[in-house]
């Protein structure tokens, strides 16, 4: 698992739940390090012990705290630039579920090893997607939906967001979330400009 | 043969930063949406009017602007210059002939697209929906905040390198730099230009019957007790090691007094002497010194002088302890 997956989620624990639940997550998670480094690679297994570990001391379940992550990165104002990453998809929240589809190549032209999950959204009638999130681990899609409701609330539309029905494929997790949107403006949108960032 | 009639709403979708001129005068017919936006209102002026031509430097005209087709050309607009924010943004262009004796003058951001869209104010929608410039943006972006990280974890990793060599070179028990800072420190003095600095080595007395008579940790406390003493009696600059259990060498930078160096030692042999309390029992230690200068080399040889601390130490041992002894090298 790419560093900066996992590092996201150490930041998460620190700054939310203190620097005592994030030892006590090492501690039961039999991580060695004393805090993930964003720019090396850690064994799936480590990241998997670390969210399961932190998941049983929070006391909820795994999908809940990975959506709560998804949304703590896009909203949390030192990882500004992820959310204006992302905002980079289109003018419209329309345009950014679908570049969903291009959201992985994107990850690895900012960072080559990052194993982004792989999205692709399908309209099944007007307002209504459903998205299907790709990765050798479960539970992309718990943090994608955590993503897209944080995007909703930058983009000022109103969107209610369900996790659906998951599957393993060869290996792969195959996960759906499905969107509907209620108004294309519910709220003006959070300040974007492609510009360079003041 | 017309293949199509494109209207100025259709050019705008497509080419969005086009400009459409006549051939014979020059002057601008259609200016694309987004050149608006860097220099509005262009419409009806000439080419000369409006454009400087930067590459090739060359005066502007509709035959130099056409002499090669599809070359590569560089401009810049005049009404673009701003006093604030300098020269206008160079841009690239490039010309293609229409029918009708108009031609059509396609331009683009160069490598500093990212301030040009800061500056004009440029955002998504002023780009086609399937030009990659909205990439490079990204990963400017993407790359400086991996660049950050980057200068993190190496801040991270120097700090962590500073904090092991700090560890490396000191006394874990009590605290005082170990034998490498002091071979260090001493290697940085004989590296100097007429190097003068003087040694002494202390070596305890009594110390093994504190550790066989009361345990070892009496023997720590007074360890740490005579490293506190040590550090309080030398001057600032001065460097006390800890180079064995109960040997410690003092190094006195820019001292050329041998007098000043033993009545150092002696008042530190004072102190030693006074009982250490530990528990209900007391320590009683001495210590016996010797002490070299450089100057009393005329090739200096760090091995060699701090052989001669050595011998001096042991010639205070012998003549009964509890002294400092200076070395007389045969060469003084």
């Amino acid at each position: 698992m790419h560093g900066m997956i996992c590092k996201s989620l150490e930041t998460f624990l620190r700054t939310n739940h203190g620097h005592d639940i994030w030892a006590a997550v090492r501690e039961q998670a039999e991580m060695d390090a004393p805090e993930f480094e964003a720019m090396q690679t850690y064994p799936d297994d480590l990241f998997l012990a670390v969210v399961a570990a932190a998941a049983e001391r929070l006391g909820r379940p795994v999908s809940v705290l990975l959506e709560d992550v998804g949304t703590w990165i896009c909203t949390t104002p030192p990882l500004e630039p992820v959310r204006r990453l992302i905002r980079f998809s289109g003018p419209t929240y329309e345009d950014l579920l679908w570049s969903l589809d291009e959201m992985h190549d994107r990850a690895r032209l900012a960072v080559p090893d990052l194993d982004f999950p792989a999205c692709r959204a399908e309209e099944i009638e007007p307002g209504q997607y459903e998205i299907t999130v790709r990765w050798p681990i479960s539970g992309a899609a718990a943090v994608m939906t955590g993503i897209l409701r944080a995007m909703a609330d930058d983009y000022g539309v109103l969107a209610m967001l369900d996790r659906g029905a998951r599957r393993q494929i060869d290996g792969l997790w195959h996960e759906q979330i499905s969107v509907t949107l209620f108004e294309a403006e519910f709220a003006p949108p959070r300040d974007f400009s492609i510009g360079v960032s003041a | 043969m017309t293949l199509a009639v494109l209207t100025p709403a259709a050019l705008d979708a497509a080419m969005p930063m086009a400009l459409v001129f006549d051939q014979a005068e020059g002057r601008i017919l259609h200016s694309g949406r987004v050149i608006d936006k860097i220099a509005p209102n262009l419409v009806g002026q000439t080419l000369e009017d409006a454009v400087d031509l930067l590459h090739p430097a060359v005066p502007i005209t509709p035959e130099a602007v056409l002499a090669h087709p599809g070359r590569r050309l560089a401009v810049r607009f005049r009404g673009a210059t701003d006093e604030a924010a300098g020269p206008g943004t160079r841009l690239r262009a490039f010309a293609v002939p229409l029918e009708g004796g108009r031609a059509i003058l396609d331009l683009s951001f160069g490598p500093d697209i990212a301030r040009a869209v800061a500056r004009h104010r440029l955002d998504a929608g002023d780009f086609s929906p399937i030009d990659p410039a909205v990439e490079i943006l990204f990963l400017l972006e993407a790359r400086d905040a991996v660049l950050r990280e980057l200068a993190r974890l190496s801040e991270r990793l120097s700090d962590a390198r500073d904090a092991a060599e700090l560890k490396a070179q000191t006394d874990g028990l009590t605290g005082l730099p170990n034998r490498r800072a002091l071979d260090h420190v001493l290697n940085r003095l004989m590296g100097g230009r007429a190097p003068r600095f003087g040694v002494m080595h202390l070596d305890l007395d009594h110390f093994k019957q504190v550790n066989d008579t009361l345990g070892h940790a009496a023997g720590d406390l007074v360890l740490e007790r005579v490293a506190a003493i040590l550090t309080e009696e030398v001057r600032l600059g001065d460097l006390v090691a800890r180079i064995g259990g109960d040997e410690f060498v003092l190094v006195f930078p820019d001292c050329g007094d041998a007098d000043l160096l033993v009545r150092i030692g002696e008042r530190i042999i004072r102190r030693l002497e006074k009982p250490i309390p530990f528990g209900q029992e007391a320590c009683r230690i001495s210590g016996s010194a010797g002490v070299t200068l450089s100057a009393f080399y005329r090739d200096l040889d760090l091995e060699r002088m701090l052989a001669d601390a050595d011998r001096a130490l042991y010639d205070s041992k012998e003549a009964g302890r509890a002294q400092v002894s200076v070395a007389r090298p045969e060469t003084a």
